[in-house]
Protein backbone atom coordinates (compact mmCIF):
# COMPACT_ATOMS: atom_id res chain seq x y z
CA UNK A 1 0.00 0.00 0.00
CA UNK A 2 1.45 3.36 -1.02
CA UNK A 3 0.98 6.66 0.77
CA UNK A 4 -0.40 9.77 -0.94
CA UNK A 5 2.48 11.76 0.58
CA UNK A 6 4.13 14.22 -1.84
CA UNK A 7 2.46 12.81 -4.93
CA UNK A 8 -0.17 15.53 -5.36
CA UNK A 9 -0.08 19.31 -4.91
CA UNK A 10 -2.71 22.01 -4.58
CA UNK A 11 -1.88 24.80 -7.02
CA UNK A 12 -4.96 26.96 -6.81
CA UNK A 13 -7.72 27.62 -4.29
CA UNK A 14 -10.81 29.78 -4.03
CA UNK A 15 -13.35 30.50 -1.32
CA UNK A 16 -16.55 32.49 -1.58
CA UNK A 17 -17.69 34.94 1.03
CA UNK A 18 -19.65 32.89 3.58
CA UNK A 19 -22.86 34.12 5.14
CA UNK A 20 -26.49 34.82 4.44
CA UNK A 21 -26.08 35.21 0.70
CA UNK A 22 -29.73 36.01 -0.01
CA UNK A 23 -28.91 37.57 -3.38
CA UNK A 24 -26.78 34.66 -4.61
CA UNK A 25 -27.65 31.14 -5.68
CA UNK A 26 -25.71 27.86 -5.62
CA UNK A 27 -24.50 28.79 -9.11
CA UNK A 28 -23.05 32.10 -7.94
CA UNK A 29 -21.25 30.49 -5.00
CA UNK A 30 -19.72 27.82 -7.25
CA UNK A 31 -18.54 30.32 -9.86
CA UNK A 32 -17.16 32.66 -7.17
CA UNK A 33 -15.05 29.91 -5.57
CA UNK A 34 -14.00 28.04 -8.73
CA UNK A 35 -12.92 31.11 -10.71
CA UNK A 36 -10.83 32.34 -7.78
CA UNK A 37 -9.16 28.89 -7.80
CA UNK A 38 -8.61 28.99 -11.60
CA UNK A 39 -7.07 32.46 -11.40
CA UNK A 40 -4.94 31.46 -8.41
CA UNK A 41 -3.62 28.46 -10.38
CA UNK A 42 -3.14 30.55 -13.51
CA UNK A 43 -5.38 28.28 -15.58
CA UNK A 44 -8.76 28.40 -17.26
CA UNK A 45 -11.72 26.05 -17.01
CA UNK A 46 -10.58 24.27 -20.20
CA UNK A 47 -7.48 23.00 -18.34
CA UNK A 48 -9.60 20.98 -15.90
CA UNK A 49 -9.55 17.29 -16.89
CA UNK A 50 -11.86 15.89 -14.19
CA UNK A 51 -13.94 17.33 -11.36
CA UNK A 52 -15.59 16.34 -8.10
CA UNK A 53 -18.28 18.32 -6.33
CA UNK A 54 -19.25 17.82 -2.71
CA UNK A 55 -22.73 18.79 -1.58
CA UNK A 56 -25.15 17.25 0.89
CA UNK A 57 -28.38 19.08 0.04
CA UNK A 58 -27.69 21.62 -2.68
CA UNK A 59 -27.65 19.48 -5.78
CA UNK A 60 -27.97 16.00 -7.19
CA UNK A 61 -25.15 14.50 -9.27
CA UNK A 62 -22.20 16.33 -10.79
CA UNK A 63 -24.64 18.31 -12.92
CA UNK A 64 -24.51 20.56 -9.83
CA UNK A 65 -21.36 21.93 -11.53
CA UNK A 66 -23.25 22.89 -14.72
CA UNK A 67 -22.90 26.62 -13.86
CA UNK A 68 -19.16 26.28 -14.64
CA UNK A 69 -19.90 25.00 -18.17
CA UNK A 70 -17.04 22.50 -18.09
CA UNK A 71 -17.42 20.74 -21.43
CA UNK A 72 -18.09 16.99 -21.31
CA UNK A 73 -15.43 15.85 -18.83
CA UNK A 74 -15.71 13.16 -16.13
CA UNK A 75 -17.39 14.64 -13.05
CA UNK A 76 -18.87 13.11 -9.90
CA UNK A 77 -20.81 14.32 -6.91
CA UNK A 78 -19.69 13.01 -3.51
CA UNK A 79 -21.39 13.14 -0.11
CA UNK A 80 -19.89 12.23 3.26
CA UNK A 81 -21.84 14.41 5.67
CA UNK A 82 -19.72 17.14 7.31
CA UNK A 83 -16.60 15.75 5.58
CA UNK A 84 -18.19 16.22 2.14
CA UNK A 85 -15.91 19.04 0.97
CA UNK A 86 -12.86 17.15 2.17
CA UNK A 87 -14.12 14.06 0.37
CA UNK A 88 -14.21 15.98 -2.94
CA UNK A 89 -10.57 16.98 -2.45
CA UNK A 90 -9.62 13.40 -1.57
CA UNK A 91 -11.29 12.06 -4.72
CA UNK A 92 -9.57 14.61 -6.97
CA UNK A 93 -6.20 13.95 -5.31
CA UNK A 94 -6.56 10.18 -5.65
CA UNK A 95 -7.38 10.53 -9.34
CA UNK A 96 -4.23 12.59 -9.89
CA UNK A 97 -2.15 10.17 -7.82
CA UNK A 98 -3.53 7.27 -9.87
CA UNK A 99 -2.23 8.98 -12.97
CA UNK A 100 -5.58 9.05 -14.75
CA UNK A 101 -5.58 12.84 -14.96
CA UNK A 102 -3.05 15.60 -14.38
CA UNK A 103 -5.26 18.53 -13.38
CA UNK A 104 -8.41 18.01 -11.36
CA UNK A 105 -10.92 20.28 -9.64
CA UNK A 106 -12.60 19.82 -6.27
CA UNK A 107 -15.56 22.04 -5.38
CA UNK A 108 -17.65 22.06 -2.22
CA UNK A 109 -20.89 24.00 -1.98
CA UNK A 110 -23.93 24.33 0.24
CA UNK A 111 -26.79 26.82 0.21
CA UNK A 112 -28.48 26.34 3.57
CA UNK A 113 -30.23 29.67 3.98
CA UNK A 114 -32.79 29.22 1.20
CA UNK A 115 -34.79 26.77 3.35
CA UNK A 116 -35.84 29.57 5.70
CA UNK A 117 -35.24 27.19 8.62
CA UNK A 118 -32.76 27.30 11.46
CA UNK A 119 -31.09 23.93 11.24
CA UNK A 120 -29.85 21.33 8.85
CA UNK A 121 -32.49 18.98 7.53
CA UNK A 122 -32.12 15.23 7.60
CA UNK A 123 -33.40 12.10 9.25
CA UNK A 124 -34.11 12.01 12.99
CA UNK A 125 -30.97 9.95 13.52
CA UNK A 126 -27.77 10.35 11.55
CA UNK A 127 -27.52 7.73 8.84
CA UNK A 128 -31.21 6.78 8.81
CA UNK A 129 -32.99 6.51 5.48
CA UNK A 130 -34.55 9.93 5.09
CA UNK A 131 -37.08 8.64 2.56
CA UNK A 132 -38.49 5.92 4.80
CA UNK A 133 -37.77 6.47 8.45
CA UNK A 134 -38.76 4.09 11.22
CA UNK A 135 -39.34 7.05 13.54
CA UNK A 136 -37.37 5.33 16.29
CA UNK A 137 -34.78 8.06 16.68
CA UNK A 138 -35.61 10.71 19.29
CA UNK A 139 -34.99 13.51 16.79
CA UNK A 140 -33.01 15.84 19.00
CA UNK A 141 -31.11 18.70 17.41
CA UNK A 142 -27.45 18.65 16.42
CA UNK A 143 -26.52 20.81 19.44
CA UNK A 144 -28.08 18.18 21.73
CA UNK A 145 -26.08 15.41 20.12
CA UNK A 146 -22.89 17.23 21.14
CA UNK A 147 -24.26 18.33 24.52
CA UNK A 148 -23.93 14.70 25.66
CA UNK A 149 -20.17 15.18 25.35
CA UNK A 150 -20.19 18.33 27.46
CA UNK A 151 -22.38 16.76 30.16
CA UNK A 152 -20.08 13.79 30.44
CA UNK A 153 -16.83 15.80 30.14
CA UNK A 154 -17.93 18.07 33.00
CA UNK A 155 -18.89 14.99 35.02
CA UNK A 156 -15.69 13.01 34.45
CA UNK A 157 -13.32 15.94 35.00
CA UNK A 158 -15.34 17.32 37.92
CA UNK A 159 -16.07 20.70 36.37
CA UNK A 160 -18.98 22.62 37.85
CA UNK A 161 -21.38 23.81 35.10
CA UNK A 162 -20.07 27.37 35.54
CA UNK A 163 -16.44 26.23 35.23
CA UNK A 164 -17.16 24.03 32.26
CA UNK A 165 -19.09 26.73 30.43
CA UNK A 166 -16.34 29.27 31.12
CA UNK A 167 -13.80 26.87 29.64
CA UNK A 168 -15.86 26.34 26.48
CA UNK A 169 -16.55 30.07 26.20
CA UNK A 170 -12.84 30.74 25.73
CA UNK A 171 -12.92 28.64 22.55
CA UNK A 172 -15.78 30.68 21.08
CA UNK A 173 -14.04 33.94 22.05
CA UNK A 174 -10.80 32.82 20.37
CA UNK A 175 -12.54 31.81 17.15
CA UNK A 176 -14.55 35.02 17.00
CA UNK A 177 -11.36 37.04 17.45
CA UNK A 178 -9.85 35.21 14.47
CA UNK A 179 -13.04 35.65 12.47
CA UNK A 180 -12.99 39.39 13.18
CA UNK A 181 -9.79 39.50 11.12
CA UNK A 182 -11.31 37.69 8.16
CA UNK A 183 -13.40 39.50 5.51
CA UNK A 184 -14.73 36.17 4.15
CA UNK A 185 -16.24 35.09 7.48
CA UNK A 186 -20.00 35.15 8.10
CA UNK A 187 -19.55 36.57 11.61
CA UNK A 188 -16.79 39.14 12.05
CA UNK A 189 -17.59 40.29 15.57
CA UNK A 190 -15.59 39.80 18.75
CA UNK A 191 -17.30 38.15 21.73
CA UNK A 192 -16.55 38.25 25.44
CA UNK A 193 -16.53 35.26 27.80
CA UNK A 194 -19.48 36.84 29.66
CA UNK A 195 -21.52 37.19 26.46
CA UNK A 196 -20.94 33.53 25.66
CA UNK A 197 -21.75 32.34 29.17
CA UNK A 198 -24.91 34.42 29.44
CA UNK A 199 -26.31 33.53 26.02
CA UNK A 200 -29.61 31.64 25.78
CA UNK A 201 -29.30 27.88 26.24
CA UNK A 202 -29.77 25.85 23.07
CA UNK A 203 -29.10 22.37 24.40
CA UNK A 204 -27.92 22.26 28.00
CA UNK A 205 -25.12 22.85 28.75
CA UNK A 206 -24.45 24.45 25.35
CA UNK A 207 -25.58 28.02 24.72
CA UNK A 208 -26.08 30.00 21.54
CA UNK A 209 -22.41 30.92 21.12
CA UNK A 210 -21.25 27.36 21.75
CA UNK A 211 -22.90 26.51 18.42
CA UNK A 212 -21.65 27.36 14.94
CA UNK A 213 -23.82 29.27 12.53
CA UNK A 214 -25.78 28.18 9.49
CA UNK A 215 -24.62 29.82 6.29
CA UNK A 216 -24.12 29.66 2.53
CA UNK A 217 -20.71 29.14 0.98
CA UNK A 218 -18.45 27.39 -1.50
CA UNK A 219 -14.75 26.63 -1.81
CA UNK A 220 -12.62 25.02 -4.50
CA UNK A 221 -9.18 23.55 -5.14
CA UNK A 222 -7.16 22.75 -8.24
CA UNK A 223 -4.80 19.79 -7.78
CA UNK A 224 -2.06 18.42 -9.98
CA UNK A 225 0.86 16.00 -9.90
CA UNK A 226 3.54 17.07 -7.43
CA UNK A 227 6.20 16.90 -10.15
CA UNK A 228 4.19 19.33 -12.32
CA UNK A 229 3.23 21.71 -9.51
CA UNK A 230 5.98 24.27 -10.06
CA UNK A 231 4.82 24.74 -13.65
CA UNK A 232 1.77 26.42 -12.12
CA UNK A 233 3.28 28.36 -9.22
CA UNK A 234 6.40 28.82 -7.10
CA UNK A 235 4.65 27.95 -3.85
CA UNK A 236 2.49 24.86 -4.33
CA UNK A 237 1.13 23.09 -1.26
CA UNK A 238 1.85 19.37 -1.12
CA UNK A 239 -0.57 16.75 0.15
CA UNK A 240 1.05 14.76 2.99
CA UNK A 241 -1.85 12.65 4.14
CA UNK A 242 -5.59 12.18 3.47
CA UNK A 243 -7.50 9.99 5.89
CA UNK A 244 -11.19 9.32 6.32
CA UNK A 245 -12.31 7.23 9.28
CA UNK A 246 -15.92 6.08 9.66
CA UNK A 247 -17.67 4.53 12.65
CA UNK A 248 -20.46 1.93 12.66
CA UNK A 249 -22.50 3.14 15.68
CA UNK A 250 -20.25 1.32 18.14
CA UNK A 251 -20.42 4.19 20.62
CA UNK A 252 -24.19 4.50 20.37
CA UNK A 253 -24.69 0.77 20.98
CA UNK A 254 -21.98 -0.32 23.40
CA UNK A 255 -21.36 0.76 26.97
CA UNK A 256 -17.57 0.95 26.70
CA UNK A 257 -17.77 4.23 24.78
CA UNK A 258 -17.11 7.08 27.22
CA UNK A 259 -18.60 10.23 25.57
CA UNK A 260 -15.43 12.22 26.34
CA UNK A 261 -13.63 11.38 23.12
CA UNK A 262 -14.54 10.52 19.53
CA UNK A 263 -12.96 7.26 18.41
CA UNK A 264 -13.05 8.25 14.73
CA UNK A 265 -11.01 11.38 15.55
CA UNK A 266 -8.41 9.38 17.46
CA UNK A 267 -7.98 6.68 14.80
CA UNK A 268 -8.24 9.04 11.81
CA UNK A 269 -5.58 11.38 13.20
CA UNK A 270 -3.25 8.54 14.16
CA UNK A 271 -3.44 7.24 10.61
CA UNK A 272 -2.84 10.62 9.00
CA UNK A 273 0.16 11.25 11.24
CA UNK A 274 1.60 7.89 10.17
CA UNK A 275 0.92 8.68 6.51
CA UNK A 276 2.48 12.14 6.75
CA UNK A 277 5.40 11.02 8.91
CA UNK A 278 4.35 13.21 11.85
CA UNK A 279 5.63 11.85 15.17
CA UNK A 280 4.69 14.64 17.57
CA UNK A 281 1.69 16.59 16.26
CA UNK A 282 1.85 19.22 18.97
CA UNK A 283 5.38 20.15 17.90
CA UNK A 284 5.15 19.51 14.17
CA UNK A 285 1.74 20.86 13.13
CA UNK A 286 2.05 24.62 12.51
CA UNK A 287 -1.69 25.40 12.36
CA UNK A 288 -4.92 23.43 12.30
CA UNK A 289 -8.50 23.96 11.12
CA UNK A 290 -10.70 21.63 13.17
CA UNK A 291 -14.42 20.92 13.30
CA UNK A 292 -15.72 23.40 15.88
CA UNK A 293 -19.39 22.75 15.12
CA UNK A 294 -19.84 23.05 18.89
CA UNK A 295 -17.27 24.42 21.34
CA UNK A 296 -17.14 21.15 23.31
CA UNK A 297 -16.08 19.33 20.17
CA UNK A 298 -13.13 21.65 19.55
CA UNK A 299 -12.02 20.91 23.13
CA UNK A 300 -12.33 17.17 22.59
CA UNK A 301 -10.48 17.44 19.27
CA UNK A 302 -7.48 19.00 21.08
CA UNK A 303 -7.23 15.78 23.07
CA UNK A 304 -8.26 13.34 20.33
CA UNK A 305 -5.72 14.71 17.85
CA UNK A 306 -2.90 14.71 20.41
CA UNK A 307 -2.58 18.49 20.67
CA UNK A 308 -3.23 18.25 24.44
CA UNK A 309 -2.73 15.25 26.72
CA UNK A 310 -6.00 13.39 27.51
CA UNK A 311 -8.04 15.29 30.06
CA UNK A 312 -5.74 18.32 30.01
CA UNK A 313 -7.11 20.55 27.26
CA UNK A 314 -8.08 23.00 30.00
CA UNK A 315 -4.45 23.85 30.74
CA UNK A 316 -3.77 24.60 27.08
CA UNK A 317 -6.96 26.63 26.64
CA UNK A 318 -6.11 28.72 29.68
CA UNK A 319 -2.49 29.13 28.52
CA UNK A 320 -3.60 30.39 25.09
CA UNK A 321 -1.85 27.54 23.23
CA UNK A 322 -4.42 27.57 20.40
CA UNK A 323 -4.66 31.35 19.87
CA UNK A 324 -3.01 33.09 16.89
CA UNK A 325 0.03 33.88 19.05
CA UNK A 326 0.08 30.45 20.69
CA UNK A 327 2.25 27.41 20.03
CA UNK A 328 -0.40 25.67 17.90
CA UNK A 329 -2.95 28.10 16.46
CA UNK A 330 -6.31 26.41 15.80
CA UNK A 331 -9.09 27.75 13.58
CA UNK A 332 -7.07 30.77 12.54
CA UNK A 333 -9.75 31.87 10.06
CA UNK A 334 -12.54 31.89 12.65
CA UNK A 335 -13.61 28.28 12.20
CA UNK A 336 -17.12 26.97 11.72
CA UNK A 337 -17.98 29.33 14.56
CA UNK A 338 -17.51 32.35 12.28
CA UNK A 339 -17.98 30.75 8.86
CA UNK A 340 -21.05 28.70 9.72
CA UNK A 341 -21.25 25.20 8.34
CA UNK A 342 -22.42 24.88 4.76
CA UNK A 343 -21.68 21.16 4.89
CA UNK A 344 -20.29 20.57 1.41
CA UNK A 345 -18.07 23.64 1.54
CA UNK A 346 -16.57 23.46 5.03
CA UNK A 347 -13.71 20.99 4.44
CA UNK A 348 -12.43 22.94 1.45
CA UNK A 349 -12.91 26.27 3.26
CA UNK A 350 -10.63 24.92 6.00
CA UNK A 351 -8.07 23.85 3.41
CA UNK A 352 -8.23 27.33 1.85
CA UNK A 353 -7.08 28.85 5.15
CA UNK A 354 -4.31 26.30 5.69
CA UNK A 355 -3.15 26.79 2.07
CA UNK A 356 -2.96 30.57 2.54
CA UNK A 357 -1.19 30.17 5.89
CA UNK A 358 1.44 27.85 4.39
CA UNK A 359 2.02 30.35 1.56
CA UNK A 360 2.42 33.19 4.06
CA UNK A 361 -0.64 34.95 2.66
CA UNK A 362 -2.98 34.94 5.67
CA UNK A 363 -2.60 38.66 6.37
CA UNK A 364 -3.33 39.72 9.95
CA UNK A 365 -3.92 36.07 10.89
CA UNK A 366 -0.57 34.82 9.62
CA UNK A 367 1.17 32.26 11.86
CA UNK A 368 4.98 32.25 12.10
CA UNK A 369 7.09 30.03 9.81
CA UNK A 370 4.45 27.37 9.11
CA UNK A 371 5.51 24.06 7.56
CA UNK A 372 2.62 21.64 8.07
CA UNK A 373 -1.10 22.37 8.34
CA UNK A 374 -3.99 20.09 9.28
CA UNK A 375 -7.70 20.10 8.45
CA UNK A 376 -10.26 18.02 10.31
CA UNK A 377 -14.00 17.37 9.97
CA UNK A 378 -16.37 15.24 11.96
CA UNK A 379 -19.79 14.43 10.61
CA UNK A 380 -22.31 12.63 12.79
CA UNK A 381 -21.79 12.87 16.50
CA UNK A 382 -20.65 11.18 19.66
CA UNK A 383 -21.47 7.53 19.09
CA UNK A 384 -20.84 7.36 15.39
CA UNK A 385 -19.26 9.61 12.85
CA UNK A 386 -17.35 10.32 9.67
CA UNK A 387 -13.96 11.88 10.37
CA UNK A 388 -11.57 13.42 7.87
CA UNK A 389 -7.98 14.30 8.80
CA UNK A 390 -5.80 15.85 6.11
CA UNK A 391 -2.23 17.16 6.36
CA UNK A 392 -0.53 19.42 3.81
CA UNK A 393 2.89 21.08 3.74
CA UNK A 394 4.83 23.77 1.88
CA UNK A 395 7.95 21.66 1.31
CA UNK A 396 8.28 18.45 -0.60
CA UNK B 1 -52.70 23.55 24.12
CA UNK B 2 -50.63 23.01 20.97
CA UNK B 3 -46.90 23.50 21.43
CA UNK B 4 -45.21 26.05 19.21
CA UNK B 5 -43.99 24.39 16.05
CA UNK B 6 -40.29 23.62 15.95
CA UNK B 7 -38.19 25.84 13.71
CA UNK B 8 -36.05 22.84 12.79
CA UNK B 9 -36.65 21.33 9.35
CA UNK B 10 -39.51 18.82 9.28
CA UNK B 11 -38.73 15.22 10.16
CA UNK B 12 -38.47 12.58 7.48
CA UNK B 13 -41.81 10.90 6.74
CA UNK B 14 -42.55 7.71 8.69
CA UNK B 15 -42.39 4.59 6.59
CA UNK B 16 -45.13 2.02 7.26
CA UNK B 17 -43.02 -0.60 5.49
CA UNK B 18 -40.01 0.08 7.69
CA UNK B 19 -42.19 0.12 10.82
CA UNK B 20 -43.79 -3.19 9.86
CA UNK B 21 -40.36 -4.80 9.49
CA UNK B 22 -39.29 -3.41 12.85
CA UNK B 23 -42.58 -4.09 14.68
CA UNK B 24 -40.89 -6.09 17.46
CA UNK B 25 -38.49 -3.25 18.25
CA UNK B 26 -41.29 -0.70 18.19
CA UNK B 27 -43.91 -2.64 20.19
CA UNK B 28 -41.74 -4.34 22.82
CA UNK B 29 -38.25 -2.87 22.47
CA UNK B 30 -36.74 -6.09 21.25
CA UNK B 31 -33.09 -6.05 20.29
CA UNK B 32 -30.80 -9.00 19.88
CA UNK B 33 -28.06 -10.81 21.78
CA UNK B 34 -25.05 -12.16 19.90
CA UNK B 35 -24.69 -15.90 20.36
CA UNK B 36 -20.98 -15.69 19.59
CA UNK B 37 -19.94 -13.04 22.13
CA UNK B 38 -23.06 -12.50 24.27
CA UNK B 39 -23.40 -8.76 23.59
CA UNK B 40 -26.99 -7.43 23.83
CA UNK B 41 -27.58 -4.74 21.19
CA UNK B 42 -30.29 -2.51 19.83
CA UNK B 43 -30.35 -0.54 16.60
CA UNK B 44 -30.75 3.22 16.95
CA UNK B 45 -32.57 3.62 13.66
CA UNK B 46 -34.88 0.65 13.24
CA UNK B 47 -32.57 -1.44 11.12
CA UNK B 48 -32.29 -5.17 11.55
CA UNK B 49 -28.93 -6.12 13.03
CA UNK B 50 -27.14 -8.59 10.77
CA UNK B 51 -23.50 -8.30 11.90
CA UNK B 52 -22.52 -8.04 15.58
CA UNK B 53 -21.33 -4.58 16.66
CA UNK B 54 -18.86 -6.18 19.06
CA UNK B 55 -17.40 -9.27 17.35
CA UNK B 56 -18.65 -8.94 13.76
CA UNK B 57 -20.19 -12.45 13.72
CA UNK B 58 -22.88 -12.54 11.02
CA UNK B 59 -26.49 -13.60 11.70
CA UNK B 60 -25.83 -15.31 15.02
CA UNK B 61 -28.46 -13.54 17.08
CA UNK B 62 -31.26 -14.47 19.45
CA UNK B 63 -34.08 -12.08 20.38
CA UNK B 64 -33.43 -10.01 23.48
CA UNK B 65 -36.02 -7.84 25.18
CA UNK B 66 -34.87 -4.46 26.52
CA UNK B 67 -38.23 -3.04 27.63
CA UNK B 68 -38.10 -4.77 31.04
CA UNK B 69 -34.43 -4.04 31.77
CA UNK B 70 -33.38 -1.42 34.27
CA UNK B 71 -31.04 1.27 33.02
CA UNK B 72 -28.81 4.11 34.13
CA UNK B 73 -28.27 7.48 32.54
CA UNK B 74 -24.72 7.68 31.18
CA UNK B 75 -25.10 11.22 29.83
CA UNK B 76 -27.91 13.59 28.90
CA UNK B 77 -28.81 16.70 26.89
CA UNK B 78 -31.72 19.09 27.41
CA UNK B 79 -32.74 20.34 23.99
CA UNK B 80 -34.64 23.60 23.48
CA UNK B 81 -34.94 23.05 19.71
CA UNK B 82 -36.27 19.50 19.66
CA UNK B 83 -39.68 18.95 18.09
CA UNK B 84 -41.31 17.00 20.91
CA UNK B 85 -44.77 16.81 22.50
CA UNK B 86 -43.01 17.22 25.84
CA UNK B 87 -40.71 20.26 25.55
CA UNK B 88 -37.94 20.89 26.31
CA UNK B 89 -36.58 17.66 24.88
CA UNK B 90 -34.75 15.72 27.55
CA UNK B 91 -32.57 13.03 26.04
CA UNK B 92 -30.38 10.43 27.61
CA UNK B 93 -27.81 7.80 26.88
CA UNK B 94 -29.32 4.79 28.65
CA UNK B 95 -27.06 1.90 29.63
CA UNK B 96 -29.05 -1.27 30.38
CA UNK B 97 -28.28 -3.68 33.19
CA UNK B 98 -26.79 -6.73 31.49
CA UNK B 99 -25.47 -4.72 28.52
CA UNK B 100 -26.69 -2.67 25.61
CA UNK B 101 -27.23 1.06 25.15
CA UNK B 102 -30.00 3.23 23.72
CA UNK B 103 -29.97 6.99 23.15
CA UNK B 104 -33.58 8.07 23.62
CA UNK B 105 -35.95 10.70 24.90
CA UNK B 106 -36.68 10.95 28.63
CA UNK B 107 -40.07 11.71 30.11
CA UNK B 108 -41.85 12.35 33.44
CA UNK B 109 -38.72 13.93 34.86
CA UNK B 110 -37.96 16.90 37.03
CA UNK B 111 -35.38 18.84 34.99
CA UNK B 112 -33.46 19.80 38.12
CA UNK B 113 -33.04 16.19 39.14
CA UNK B 114 -31.73 14.76 35.89
CA UNK B 115 -28.15 13.62 36.55
CA UNK B 116 -25.50 11.26 35.30
CA UNK B 117 -26.03 7.85 36.91
CA UNK B 118 -29.80 8.32 37.44
CA UNK B 119 -31.68 4.97 37.41
CA UNK B 120 -34.30 4.76 34.64
CA UNK B 121 -36.97 2.38 33.34
CA UNK B 122 -38.47 2.18 29.87
CA UNK B 123 -42.02 3.29 29.08
CA UNK B 124 -44.10 3.12 25.85
CA UNK B 125 -45.17 6.60 24.70
CA UNK B 126 -46.57 8.64 21.87
CA UNK B 127 -43.61 10.35 20.21
CA UNK B 128 -45.34 12.47 17.59
CA UNK B 129 -47.91 12.45 14.83
CA UNK B 130 -46.84 13.23 11.28
CA UNK B 131 -48.85 13.14 8.05
CA UNK B 132 -51.63 11.15 9.69
CA UNK B 133 -49.40 8.51 11.31
CA UNK B 134 -48.94 8.30 15.08
CA UNK B 135 -45.46 7.29 16.13
CA UNK B 136 -45.31 5.31 19.36
CA UNK B 137 -41.94 4.32 20.75
CA UNK B 138 -40.04 3.98 24.00
CA UNK B 139 -38.86 6.69 26.36
CA UNK B 140 -36.93 6.39 29.61
CA UNK B 141 -38.37 7.67 32.89
CA UNK B 142 -36.71 8.13 36.29
CA UNK B 143 -36.95 4.98 38.45
CA UNK B 144 -35.70 6.04 41.88
ZN1 LIG C 1 -20.81 -10.77 18.89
Amino acid sequence: MESIKDRVAIVGMGCSKFGERWDKGVEDLIVEAAYEAFEDAGIGPKDIQAAWVGTVFSGLSAITLAPLQLQYIPMTRVENMCATGSEALRAASYAVAAGVCDVALAVGVEKLKDSGQTGVKGPAVVGDNSEGSSGIGPGYSAPASFAYLATRYFHDYKLKPEEGKRLLAQIAVKNHHNGSLNPKAHFQNELTVEQVMNAPIIAWPLGLFDCCGVSDGAAAAVVTRADMARNFRADPIYIKGLQINVGARQGAMMQDYDFVHIEENVLGSRKVYAEAGVKDPRQEISCAEVHDCFSIHELIVYEDLGFSPRGRAREDIEAGTFTLAGALPVNTDGGLKCFGHPLGASGLRMMYEVYKQLQGKAGPRQVKNPRLGLTHNLGGNAGTGVCSCFIVGNEK
Amino acid sequence: MPAEASTLPERSPLSLQNRWRERKVISALYGVRCQACGTPQLSQIGQALRVCVNCQARDRFEDYKFSDKKGRLFSYAIDQLQPTLNPPGVNGVVDFEGGGRLICELTDCDLDKVRVGMPVAMTFRKMYQLRGLVNYFWKARPAE
